[in-house]
């Protein structure tokens, strides 16, 4: 072999990616070839430099001051923590989804025996958990599925417990930046949608290791999100949830401190110009004077983007729903209507109940769940991203809903 | 007890719910994965929030972790990920927008010309694109082999070995001119 052939493999020589074969054949060729061994200790002797350097540069990177402190908080608040789903995978794949159907049996139940009953079809359709919280009534009692769900199942108080306070505890990232002595960091400010605080009864909030999972928008008469903008348009003692709901339907058992005037509240993260008047109508609110910033991308539920980069032609964005952190964007072309739905993966018992089985699939890289048809009609599709679980549910054709959520 | 069977018992702790073992490993590492996420992030506030996020997810996945590597690999690992997650939604809204391909021509022209070696070494490395730098200190740093670099960062193993040698030819340059 040439001297040229053989140096132009040391490279690959130096990654380690030589074949056996070939670096026998190198090998052989610098045992007998001076100028090219020369050549290749040169290659080696710039290697290490090289490695050096990288080193080098790396140590010299300053470590923040209180790095270890705020790393340690942010576990404490929110590292134990672990989603419900999470702590269940060690017994199965789809485990936590047939334990949430569970959970979701249990607090329709319950819920029928707190409210009377409400139609099972209206409740998949109207998103159970931000119908019982938004309208808790003035007695403070919890009656949303997820609020159900998570005291019934984690904090054993049922779901009559009293979620009252000053305060209502919200750990993880969200609450950081309600947190003076922390870092006030882009990211951490970014969230305001999803931190509240609850103005109602003054009884302390049960703190069980789990219990403040589902605490976001849940308060006895009120739950005023902590965005500014939302304070500006919550009358005070309003039981405002956190966040949009363009179209509010009047729902039994709703309580006189409640207030049925919804205050939109839009991620734009990747927002779609094509629709951005349409969003801008959305998140008009009314008597109040307030326009809520949507541009600054503040307002979004948390880290992954709520708009997909892809969409099918002809389709709109509809109509925007809102509950506690999530965030339900309804679209439609006037033939085709679905919906992606985004929630924090800790609040996913609200979005597993119609999960029973299904294809499963790889989304993202992620686990994902298709399901067709889906219990509630058309085509769903759930992953779990960037720790929020994300649903595309509709009538739309498999391929196009499969590209809709790989855009993510 | 060396350092490794130490860690190991920490590790074996932590995943048993012991917080002062997990805090212990958060100690040792920290500094580490900050400048793991530094390195590919080059922003102070970025790099602090994913280490923030590295840990928290090292804690709740820890459980799933099986000793087969390093806990400073795997957590690396972790780190990395989180950073081209980041850097990925960052191009999609708009900050990044196709300026990489184009920095990273401008920086590897940039790259040779400097007159003192020592400087030149180091300002050379440090002026690499965040991809550049990310390849180097996955391989050099964290001693990854090209093919995990380049799953991790997904990019082919070609393009990781393409890096390799361009940063090789081009620190042979300077140390030739000398």
């Amino acid at each position: 072999m040439l001297c040229e052939q053989i140096r132009n493999l040391f490279n690959d020589y130096l990654d380690g990616d030589l074949r056996p074969a070939k670096k026998r054949t190198v090998d052989s060729h610098l045992s007998q070839c001076s100028q090219c061994r020369e050549e290749f200790e040169k290659m080696k002797h710039v290697d290490a430099c090289l490695r050096r350097e990288v080193k080098f540069m790396f140590e010299e990177i300053p470590v923040p001051e209180g790095l270890l402190e705020r790393i340690t908080d942010r576990v404490d608040r929110a590292g134990y923590r672990t989603s419900f789903f999470q702590r269940l995978q060690p017994f199965g794949r789809y485990t936590g989804i047939a334990a949430a159907l569970l959970v979701f049996a249990a607090a329709y139940g319950l819920f029928h025996q707190q409210f009377g009953g409400m139609p099972f079809a209206n409740l998949a359709a109207d998103r159970p958990s931000r119908a019982m919280v938004e309208n808790a009534g003035p007695s403070g009692t919890i009656g949303g599925l997820s609020e159900g769900a998570a005291t019934s199942l984690e904090d054993s108080a049922g779901p009559t417990a009293s979620a009252g306070g000053e305060e209502a505890e919200i750990q993880d990232r969200d609450v950081i930046l309600a947190d003076s002595n922390l870092t006030n960091k882009p990211k951490d400010t970014r969230v305001g949608g999803t931190a509240n605080t609850a103005a109602g009864a003054p009884e302390p909030i049960e703190q069980t290791e789990y219990s403040t999972l589902m605490k976001t928008g849940q308060g006895a008469g009120a739950a005023v999100d902590t965005t500014g903008a939302l304070k500006q348009a919550s009358p005070p003692g309003a039981g405002i949830m956190s966040g949009t709901e363009v179209t509010a339907e009047p729902v039994a058992g709703q309580g006189p401190g409640s207030n049925r005037e919804t205050v939109p509240q839009i991620s734009t993260r990747g927002t779609q110009p094509a629709d951005q008047e349409l969003i801008s109508e959305l998140i008009a609110v009314p008597d109040s004077g307030a326009q809520l910033d949507y541009a600054d991308g503040s307002a979004g539920s948390d880290g992954v983007p709520l708009w997909p980069d892809y969409l099918p032609a002809g389709v709109k964005l509809i109509k925007v729903d809102r509950w506690g952190a999530a965030v339900r964007l309804n679209y439609s072309d006037g033939q085709s209507d679905f919906f992606i739905e985004e929630s924090p993966a800790w609040e996913n018992q609200a979005a597993a109940p119609g999960l029973t089985v299904g294809k499963a699939l790889r989304i993202n890289n992620q686990d994902a769940l298709l399901q067709n048809p889906a219990p509630g009609g058309g085509i769903s599709l759930t992953w779990e991203q960037d720790q929020h679980v994300i649903t595309i549910n509709g009538n739309l054709p498999e391929p196009e809903l499969i590209k809709i959520a790989e855009s993510f | 007890m060396n350092v490794d069977a130490s860690e190991h018992k920490l590790i074996l702790a932590a995943q048993t719910g012991d917080h002062e073992a997990f805090s212990e490993l958060t100690r040792r590492h920290a500094g580490y994965i900050y400048r793991v996420a530094y390195s590919v992030l080059k922003d102070q506030g970025e790099a602090e929030d994913l280490t923030q996020d590295a840990f928290l997810i090292c804690f709740r996945k820890l459980a799933n972790f099986r000793l087969e590597s390093s806990f400073r690999t795997w957590l690396s690992r972790i780190t990395v990920n989180l950073c081209y997650d980041h850097l990925r939604r960052k191009r999609r809204e708009g900050v990044l927008l196709g300026k990489m391909a184009d920095r990273e021509t401008a920086v590897a022209k940039d790259w040779v010309s400097r007159a003192d070696q020592s400087m030149e070494l180091k300002n050379a490395v440090r002026r690499l694109s965040d991809t550049h730098r990310a390849v180097l200190v996955m391989y050099y740093e964290l001693d990854l082999d090209v093919k995990s670099v380049a799953r991790i960062l997904n990019i082919p193993v070609g393009t990781v070995k393409s890096r390799l040698a361009g940063a090789r030819t081009t620190l042979r340059e300077i140390l030739e001119r000398g």
